[in-house]
């Protein structure tokens, strides 16, 4: 009866934004990859592999290993605080302040939380002038410019992301289940990680998404906080496509970092899936 | 009751939560203290406000950055959250082809990583000989604000059943006045938070801009880094303590405009 | 007389690989309350979806006073809908609600003003005007549903089960309520529901339907007393099916061989020869039960077994018994509590008892013949 399709109408300019925007400049980095470069940016018309050959160097695998071991850890450290955290608040009575507490951070802007903590880490930080100033220590540390440095930051900058869906799950979650599994005979710990955590499979998931994948891009954070030595995939791109100008090999890169991260996706999705199977969808 | 020794759930995330609210808080309060400090350094000089007089009346640039800033916010937030509410609408209760994909393409800016859109659409516009400016920032921005209208606006339809749009047919209502008195009065609540954390996302941005600005064309986050690189900390300071006292202002003030809206 | 005629002529519907229905034709009257009755997945609510223009058949028609509507749009027919879930747009009040279909079609401001407070007063609901739907209870939100969907006066009023959302007690009120409405607006309902008590007290007649087919339709009372097939005896209230073999006919009654049971006879409801395989339904409340042996002096045809009391159900003004013969065929009896409960002799778990009935008030539901 329905003559006219609305459904395609209302979706136009959607489909036409995203086919502009995303779907041609990714095909772009793509065809890209495959093309030889120009001296000052830009790409000649001709099939190549320089952009993949380029990358087969111990230093980029070095760059590719430092990125995601820097993103295991930050997302597992996120966790780590980001579930029980998220427990109190959805446990606690006041929850709307508690909710508030964690969205002031979230909202204020990214570059001022980082800059934040190069004011604190720096060698003319606050922390060191306290350390200095209790004598605790006679020469400034080297708190800044370094991995730790990348993982804390990350840290504070993706964990609001992973406390609000955790916290919305958790929210949802029949606590007394946790009773009946104590009733049943099942220790604490043995309630913790055969019934608590695979309940919230679905708020870790995202958690775990919010977190890892941001920090496999990260750019600035590197850029702000990590030092020569700490170079991530993202400001190897960028060096290629705004210093060195060798942008088959910035495309080329791309599509590493999209291809790491689609693996990451994968991996992580098909474990929980398996680790799932025998649980009810909820 | 508790017979088992050791210390229980409770105080455990309690612990952490407090360890939490401080790893949050004393890096901002820290920024807030120091920007009262009559000294350039992180050593406290004494009180002053000096840093707020600079930023205020010395700093045009930064003023400047944060007007573009605004305009792109404004100007992406209103065209992302238009194409992203009608389109919201047109996957959630429409059947037509291709849909399937279209609802995968369209949330994958969400979870590929930031710096391959920046990069991507910078080469895309150098291809086209575009001049990076405020208007491919404005480009740039909606791009990426569109998957997070769009994820708002389904989870709000997700609330009502199909039954009303059948009902509003029932009862004499036409495509367009289903569209216009229904679905999207019924919507505003996802349609205004899918615009405030359009605005939010944009103001934010730091990534996506640095790559498809180009000279004189500078929004606040790109001003904050070149001043972190300048080394000016007290004025960011200043500037940091005047945004988070605008992010609570605005937060609190939303949840309160909220809750009178829609209890 | 206000209303229509509505004529659902050889309907097909599949979604699919299956068949929701089939060949369904339906004849409802001027002003009736019609019911669709059907267990869950009998195509009752595609039916009702296909008269309102929400779903088009496959094939079939479906007229109005004669005038095919099947080509029309759902907002194009004199038709309206009470949903289940109520459908009330959450962002309009009480009286806008109401309004909308009136301000669709351009009306002024004083007959909007008229026609919400008149529909709204019809359904008690003048002191709400100004709330809500989030402020309302379930029942309130069904009664501006109904206001809603009568406000444009149409010609026939289809109901989705619009009570099942609502608790047993406000049912029956709403029940009620359904019913003089109907009777103040005069015009067609149609009904459609899997509860056989809500069908059976308000409506004019029902159609059983099944499988996407149409099994009987009839009267209240028809389909109760003269279930057309086994499915609708078991499907309206509770029975007691019996069957055998023919072993003879007479003028009014058949006897017949039941396992377990021996010769029992049965009234000839329908023509019936020797050697047919028959089925017949006797309602719970129809057979008497006693610890002595009854008085059947007169009526010569009554049917007396004896058993054992295996499980019994107290609920007050009736008494549900389970009854279970030698040959282990069990009966499901209930007995109505017309005395206070002193005066009776009470029949105890375990008992032996006398199960009669007159082959009168069975019904001979299904013959096969051999």
């Amino acid at each position: 009866m329905k003559k006219i399709n609305y459904g395609k109408i209302y979706t136009a300019p959607l489909t036409m934004w995203i086919t502009f925007f995303f779907v041609i400049p990714t095909s772009i980095i793509f065809l890209y990859s495959f093309l030889k470069k120009k001296l000052r940016g830009g790409v000649l018309w001709e099939f190549s592999i320089d952009g993949y050959t380029a990358l087969i160097n111990q230093s980029f695998f070095k760059v590719v290993w430092f990125t995601v071991v820097i993103s295991i850890f930050a997302t597992f450290l996120t966790l780590l605080l980001a579930i029980p955290t998220s427990y109190f608040i959805a446990r606690s009575k006041r929850k709307n302040l508690y909710l508030f507490l964690v969205i002031v951070p979230f909202w204020t802007n990214f570059l001022i939380r980082i800059f934040a903590w190069i004011s604190i880490l720096g060698n003319n930080g606050f922390l060191n002038n306290m350390l200095l100033s209790l004598g605790i220590i006679k020469s400034p540390l080297m708190l800044l410019y370094n991995q730790y440095a990348i993982i804390v930051v990350t840290v504070y900058t993706y964990l609001p992301y992973a406390i609000l869906p955790l916290y919305s799950t958790i929210e949802k979650f029949d606590f007394s289940l946790l009773e009946a599994a104590r009733d049943l005979g099942a220790s604490k710990l043995q309630s913790l990680f055969k019934i608590f955590l695979p309940g919230i499979r679905s708020g870790i998931m995202t958690a775990t998404i919010f977190t890892f994948i941001p920090a496999l891009g990260s750019y600035a954070i590197p850029l702000l906080v990590g030092g020569q030595k700490s170079f991530m995939i993202g400001n190897l791109i960028a060096r290629e496509l705004k210093v060195t100008m060798n942008w088959p090999l910035a495309s080329s890169m791309s599509v590493v970092l999209t291809v790491v991260t689609t693996i990451g996706i994968f991996i992580f999705l098909n474990t929980n899936k398996n680790k799932s199977e025998l649980k009810n969808e909820n | 009751m508790r017979t088992n020794s050791g210390i229980n759930k409770r105080q455990i995330s309690l612990v952490v939560f407090v360890s939490v609210i401080l790893f949050f808080y004393i890096p901002l309060l820290v920024l807030i203290l120091y920007s009262f400090n009559s000294g350039k350094t992180m050593v406290w000089r004494g009180f002053s406000l000096q840093w707020y007089e600079e930023l205020f009346f010395h700093s045009s640039d930064l003023w400047s950055a944060f007007r573009s800033s605004l305009i792109v916010a404004l100007s992406s937030s209103f065209i992302a959250t238009a194409i992203g509410t009608i389109g919201g609408i047109g996957i959630h209760w429409y059947k037509f082809k291709w849909k399937k994909y279209l609802q995968i393409v369209t949330y994958l800016p969400l979870i590929m990583p930031e710096i391959i859109i920046g990069v991507s659409l910078l080469i895309m516009f150098a291809w086209l000989k575009w001049k990076m400016s405020l208007f491919t920032i404005f480009l740039a921005h909606t791009t990426f604000n569109i998957p997070f209208v769009l994820l708002i606006i389904s989870s709000r339809l997700d609330e009502f059943d199909y039954q009303i749009i059948e009902a509003a047919h029932d009862l004499g209502a036409k495509e367009i006045d289903t569209l216009l008195k229904v679905i999207i009065p019924m919507s505003i609540p996802g349609i205004i938070s899918g615009f405030l954390m359009s605005m939010t996302l944009s103001l934010d941005d730091f990534v996506i801009t640095f790559f498809v600005s180009g000279p004189g064309s500078s929004t606040l986050p790109l001003h904050i880094y070149s001043m972190i690189n300048r080394g000016v900390f007290p004025v960011i300071n200043a500037l940091s303590t005047v945004l988070i006292a605008g992010t609570v202002l605005l937060s609190v003030s939303s949840k309160n405009i909220q809750k009178y809206m829609f209890k | 007389m206000k209303g229509s005629v509505v004529l659902i002529n050889d309907i097909n519907k599949s979604f699919g690989e299956s068949r929701i229905l089939n060949n369904v034709s339906l004849e409802i009257k001027k002003g009736e309350f019609f019911s669709l009755l059907g267990p869950s997945g009998c195509g009752k609510t595609t039916l009702l979806r296909i008269i309102a223009g929400f779903e088009t058949p496959d094939s079939g028609d479906i007229k109005l006073d004669n005038t095919s509507i099947i080509n029309l749009q759902p907002n194009e027919r004199h038709v309206n809908t009470i949903f289940q879930n109520y459908a009330l747009f959450p962002h309009l009040s009480v009286y806008e609600n109401v309004a909308f279909p009136l301000r669709l079609q351009k009306k002024s401001e004083k007959i909007i003003n008229e026609e919400v407070r008149k529909y709204l007063s019809m359904v008690k609901l003048e002191d709400h005007i100004k709330k809500m739907p989030s402020q309302l209870s379930g029942g309130q939100k069904q009664r501006v549903s109904i206001a809603r969907a009568l406000v444009l006066q149409p010609n026939v009023l289809l109901l989705d089960e619009p009570l099942s959302a609502l608790d047993a007690k406000l049912r029956q009120h709403m029940l009620i309520e359904l019913d003089s409405i109907h009777d103040q607006v005069g015009i067609t309902f149609i009904f459609v529901t899997h509860d056989q008590q809500e069908a059976l007290s308000v409506s004019d007649r029902v159609a059983v339907m099944h499988q996407g087919v149409v099994l009987q339709v009839g009267t209240p009372s028809q389909i109760y007393e003269s279930p057309g097939n086994s499915f609708v005896a078991d499907f309206i209230g509770e029975t007691n099916f019996i069957e055998g073999t023919v072993v003879s006919v007479d003028d009014k009654m058949g006897v017949m061989n039941v396992d377990g049971i021996g010769k029992v006879n049965f009234y000839l409801d329908k023509p019936v020869k020797t050697g047919d395989f028959v089925r017949v339904t006797v309602r719970p409340e129809k057979i008497r039960i006693t610890k002595e042996y009854p008085k059947i002096e007169g009526h010569p045809h009554t049917i007396v077994l004896n058993g054992i009391v295996d499980e019994l159900i107290y609920t007050g003004f009736q008494t549900k018994f389970f009854v279970h013969l030698d040959s282990k065929v069990l009966f499901k009896v209930f007995k109505q509590h017309v005395k206070y409960f002193m005066d009776e002799t009470p029949i105890n778990w375990k008992d032996p008892v006398y199960i009669w009935w007159n082959p009168a008030d069975g019904y001979l539901v299904e013959v096969e013949p051999r």
